[in-house]
């Protein structure tokens, strides 16, 4: 006979089953030999419950029947193993341990968190930028094409972009490869402007532009939010924008049909339709873009060599290396041979001696930790600087575990005499070993639940210098979850190793007597260990100090000019809504500009000052092609070096564009390098620049122009009207919102459709430092809480000396000794140990720093601070932290003290 | 025989006489209905346990079936000794129960 109904019970189409969890539950306590009848009795009854009592009390009543499945495993003759360890250790033991020394359990669990907080937070940055482009699906077997030119087999350059036949030939060639995309960089090579509408109304500076071939939505994997991958970028003029973009433009509206207008400064003017929208593009990838436009809308533009745009985008072997190339590779597929075969074709036309490409395919996931090749999409990770702050992660991580070694080991001290009396009412060896290996693993499991805490609350401290897109980035993958709680497991086991295998076997009867003694190797060994984290603290204030003092001088040192108060303004993308083709728009900004009193000074440049510059020349006095002069070049037109303050040593500033058409300037290196020493002599001079002859006609002096982590280049200036792309504005006095205000009205006045953006030159420039000041915050961070957790290790090791010396401090005070002479005493030891350490580490430290100031062509130099300060810090720390416990064991009254046995 | 019975393992085995035979979650049901208690599957199953132990049941397994989530479910018997025991047992207790005074 059966209960309930003889039909299954049926629930939205489902049979009913019961909660997973609880009928693990089942299966983990019963014997395995019943689980099935067991099982299915409980499934049985549940079934009826629900009938009778609704699901609530159904659900409630199986977790019941389920944890009361664990006396089915006491039908067993022999207890499990389970149940064996569990009755080795005693959870109730631990809290008393822990709430009978709260201050040393707090100050462990302190330490031992912050380390973990610290490791976490490195850990976290360092595998988020060792795994950039993780996320694009088969991603091992994407591969991008660098381009290399070398001369006699020296290199000329490494560019991440190819010439524009390589994909699809490889593609046509090649079996093995499987698909291929390309992005033409649109936004980095240009000056875009997005408008919302044809008038040039709500119109954006976009950047994040780029042209891709059909299949590279799919081949990135970008998740789309309407369309489809597959096909969104088949026909010219369709664009697909990314979510942010859909949010800037129609505030979240459907994007999907809407008409937007591009147009750059090579006046290309194109309505594109918006045939999809994706997820913002992840940061952590090699590329960056908010906007694809479809590759075919480039075949119908116009190009003027007389070529077809097709040919001038797609099937050119000699064109210019403009487009990152991507192939796609069939699994398992070497990519060698494919390079070797596209390097062919690509030498074929090549004429000049000497010259030959080579091709690089590269994985995408390697891209960024690799070195770094012209015309990247993004700055690649410094894997030096990666590598530096993990060597910094485990230090602080090894000190704080030191500590815990230590104070794990001190209080296990302090129980010797419970364990002698657990020995003597029948606990085994074994019983103690298990116990005091759980509480220092328990230990180490809240240590890391608290860094966690720590981590977490400070974790928009942190993205400052360490920025992730995510804040649990690490525990998203498995395998690195398990080998955080695999560190922190051992890290708990190895402290309690000392207490539970040397602790649990005294003989209980020494220990009871009291004749147990702390053995002398011990000692040495925590000395050594002090002098350890000492020597780190003391390194970390070094490095500190040096990056402190060399972003400070890099800050204010002179460049040579005058980058404060000038407004910047990058050339307008948008210069088809301009009526007049024939308005020079130069000429009247600056006439605009010039009637109004706060502006002193107005130039243009094609290379700004603080960016890196790009162009080369080779120079030279004669034709012959030795002893050449690689130099950089810029354009400017007039005005540029009296609006940044550079003198000339000697001869004179450009007239005009016209007059000076062949004329240039040097600089003093220039000068130098061509072999002159007196400034004077090379103006009227004669000079040979890669193809034509030209006038020196003045030398200024040397100036930064990119940043002092750059030597200064020997440089050539030319004039010229066209192509220049920044607008340098000097502002003198006056408010500087009423300037802006008015800078925008002539702005727009002549560069109608065109959004006003703008920044401060000396903000630029100081951007160049972003690195070295993150790299700062991070050493200082890091210096702090290595203090903080050396400190509280000295701290620990002088409370545990002043309490095994506390019977000669008891005599030496009935003997008359005073509370100070006795601090002195006891500071004494401390003392020689942090000099020891100051001695060792001292010279290692400075030896490193002098190193990385090395890398710097303009460096401070080591003065005497750096021999003096950071010894004296740790000192004046662990002075301070040694004498709380040794003041207060000195003022004690002796007859407690020897009273104690 | 010196082998005793337990007031839940009595009830247990009269339960499972009564039906010729059962098996757990009946007997769960059976128990609620006849005592107004509830009782835990396992706590069941540990009785049935003892008493096959005690030779006072014996067992068999039966067909799955989908009511008992595909599992098959162990039927249970009892066998001579489970009904002599049982019968002394009650025999026992009825006649010291006849011997109690009567209240008014």
């Amino acid at each position: 006979m059966g209960y309930g109904t003889e039909n299954v019970l049926v629930e939205n189409n489902k049979p009913i089953a019961p909660p997973k969890f609880a009928e693990w539950l089942v299966k983990l306590f019963c014997r395995k030999d019943y689980a099935e009848e067991v099982l299915g009795d409980v499934h049985e009854v549940y079934c009826w419950r629900i009938e009778e009592k609704g699901k609530t009390v159904a659900n409630l009543r199986y977790f019941l029947d389920a944890f009361s499945a664990i006396r089915l495993l006491k039908i067993e003759n022999k207890t499990t193993v389970k149940l064996n360890f569990l009755a080795m250790i005693s959870l109730k033991v631990t809290l008393r341990t822990f709430m009978c020394n709260k201050s040393q359990t707090v100050t462990n669990l302190f330490g031992l968190a912050c380390g973990f907080m610290v490791f976490l937070a490195i850990f976290q940055y360092v595998s988020f930028e060792k795994n950039y482009d993780a996320f694009i699906p088969d991603n091992e077997n994407l591969f991008r094409v660098n381009s290399t030119l070398k001369r006699d087999s020296l290199l000329v350059f490494e560019t991440a972009e190819a010439v524009p036949a390589i994909g699809r030939n490889a593609y046509e060639l090649l079996p093995q490869v499987a698909d291929y995309f390309k992005l033409f960089n649109s936004g980095s090579e240009n000056n875009c402007v997005i408008s919302l509408d044809e008038q040039g109304r709500n119109s954006f500076n976009e950047s994040g532009i780029m042209h891709a071939t059909a299949h590279a939505p799919s081949l990135l994997g970008l998740r789309m939010i309407e369309g489809d991958a597959e096909f969104v970028l088949d026909e010219p003029f369709e664009v697909i924008i990314s979510k942010s973009l859909q949010l800037k433009y129609f505030q979240g509206a459907s994007a999907v049909g809407k008409t937007i207008t591009f147009d750059d400064d090579d006046e290309n003017h194109e309505v594109l339709t918006v045939s999809g929208v994706f997820e913002d593009f992840p940061g952590d990838s090699h590329l960056a873009f908010d906007m694809l436009v479809s590759f075919k809308t480039l075949y119908t533009r116009e190009t003027k060599r007389g070529e077809t745009a097709k040919y001038r985008y797609d099937e050119d072997w000699e064109g210019a290396h403009d487009f990152l190339t991507y192939l796609k590779l069939s699994p398992g597929t070497p990519h060698e041979p494919i390079a070797t075969v596209l390097e062919e074709n690509m030498n074929a036309p090549i004429t000049y001696p000497g010259y030959a490409y080579q091709l690089n395919l590269k994985p995408v996931k390697a891209i960024h930790t690799s070195a770094a090749v012209r015309e990247e999409v993004k700055t690649v990770a410094d894997v030096q600087k990666l590598n530096t702050l993990l060597i910094l992660g485990v230090f602080v991580l090894v000190l704080a575990w030191v500590n815990f070694i230590n104070l794990t080991t001190a209080t296990a001290l302090g129980r010797a005499k419970e364990t002698g009396m657990r020995k003597v009412l029948g606990g085994t060896r074994k019983q103690l070993i298990w116990q005091f290996l759980f509480e220092s693993v328990l230990t180490g499991f809240i240590a890391f639940a608290v860094g966690i805490l720590f981590f977490s609350l400070s974790f928009n401290y942190f993205n400052e210098f360490l920025p992730v897109t995510e804040k649990w980035y690490l525990f998203n993958e498995f395998h690195t979850t398990l080998l955080i709680l695999g560190i922190v497991f051992v890290c708990g086991l190895v402290a309690g190793i000392y207490p539970a295998f040397v602790l649990s076997g005294f003989k209980p009867v020494t220990v009871l007597k009291g004749v147990f003694k702390n053995s002398g190797n011990g000692l040495l060994v925590r000395k050594v260990l002090v002098v350890l984290q000492a020597g780190i603290s003391i390194f970390l204030i070094t490095g500190l100090l040096a990056i402190v003092k060399q972003v400070d001088y890099m800050l204010n040192n002179d460049l040579g000019m005058e980058p404060e108060q000038v407004l910047v303004i990058a050339k307008p993308g948008n210069l088809n809504k301009i009526t007049d083709e024939d308005r020079d728009h130069k000429s009247l900004f600056k006439s605009l500009l010039s009637s109004k009193s706060f502006v002193k000074d107005y130039a243009v440049t094609d290379a700004l000052p603080g960016s890196v510059l790009r162009k080369g020349k080779d120079i030279n006095l004669t034709e012959v092609e030795d002893n050449e002069v690689k130099s950089r070049a810029i354009f400017v037109e007039y005005d540029y070096f009296k609006l940044l303050d550079i003198p000339f040593v000697a001869g004179r500033d450009f007239r005009n564009t016209v007059v000076d058409e062949k004329s240039v300037v040097l600089n003093e290196s220039a000068v130098k390098a061509l072999g002159f020493s007196d400034p004077q002599e090379v103006v009227d001079q004669r000079l040979y620049e890669g193809d034509e002859w030209v006038n020196i006609i003045g030398v200024i002096s040397d100036y930064h122009h990119t940043s002092l982590k750059n030597q200064v280049v020997p440089m050539i200036i030319g004039t010229r009207s066209w192509g220049l792309d920044y607008h340098l504005i000097k502002i003198d006095g006056g408010s500087i919102e009423k300037s802006l205000a008015e800078v925008e009205e002539a702005f727009n006045t002549v560069f109608p459709g065109n959004p006003f953006d703008y920044y401060f030159l000396d903000e630029h420039f100081e951007q160049n430092y972003a690195e070295e000041q993150q790299f700062g915050r991070s050493f200082g961070f890091f210096a702090l809480i290595a203090i903080l957790i050396a400190s509280i290790g000295l701290y620990s090791l002088s409370s545990f000396i002043t309490i095994s010396r506390s019977k000669e401090i008891g005599i030496r005070k009935v003997l008359g000794a005073r509370s100070s002479s006795i601090v002195n005493h006891l500071n004494k030891d401390f003392l020689i140990l942090i000099l020891l350490a100051a001695f060792v580490a001292t010279p290692l430290s400075l030896w490193a720093v002098e190193g990385w100031l090395d890398s710097f062509p303009y460096r401070i130099g080591l003065g005497l601070m750096f021999f003096v300060v950071p010894g004296l810090v740790i000192l004046m720390v662990s002075l301070t932290s040694v004498s709380f416990k040794t003041v207060v064991a000195s003022r004690v009254n002796p007859i407690n003290l020897l009273q104690r046995e | 025989m010196n082998q005793t019975l337990g007031a839940l393992e009595e009830l247990i085995l009269l339960l499972v006489l009564r039906e010729r035979e059962s098996y757990g979650a009946e007997l769960v049901k059976l128990y609620a209905e006849h005592t107004n208690k509830s009782i835990t599957l396992p706590a069941v199953v540990m009785v049935l346990k003892r008493l096959e132990k005690k030779k006072m049941l014996k067992s068999y397994t039966g067909d799955p079936s989908a009511q008992r989530g595909g599992r098959r479910k162990v039927m249970y018997e009892a066998t001579e000794l489970g009904y002599y025991s049982a019968e002394e047992a009650v025999k026992t207790k009825t006649q010291i129960w006849d011997m109690v005074p009567k209240m008014s």
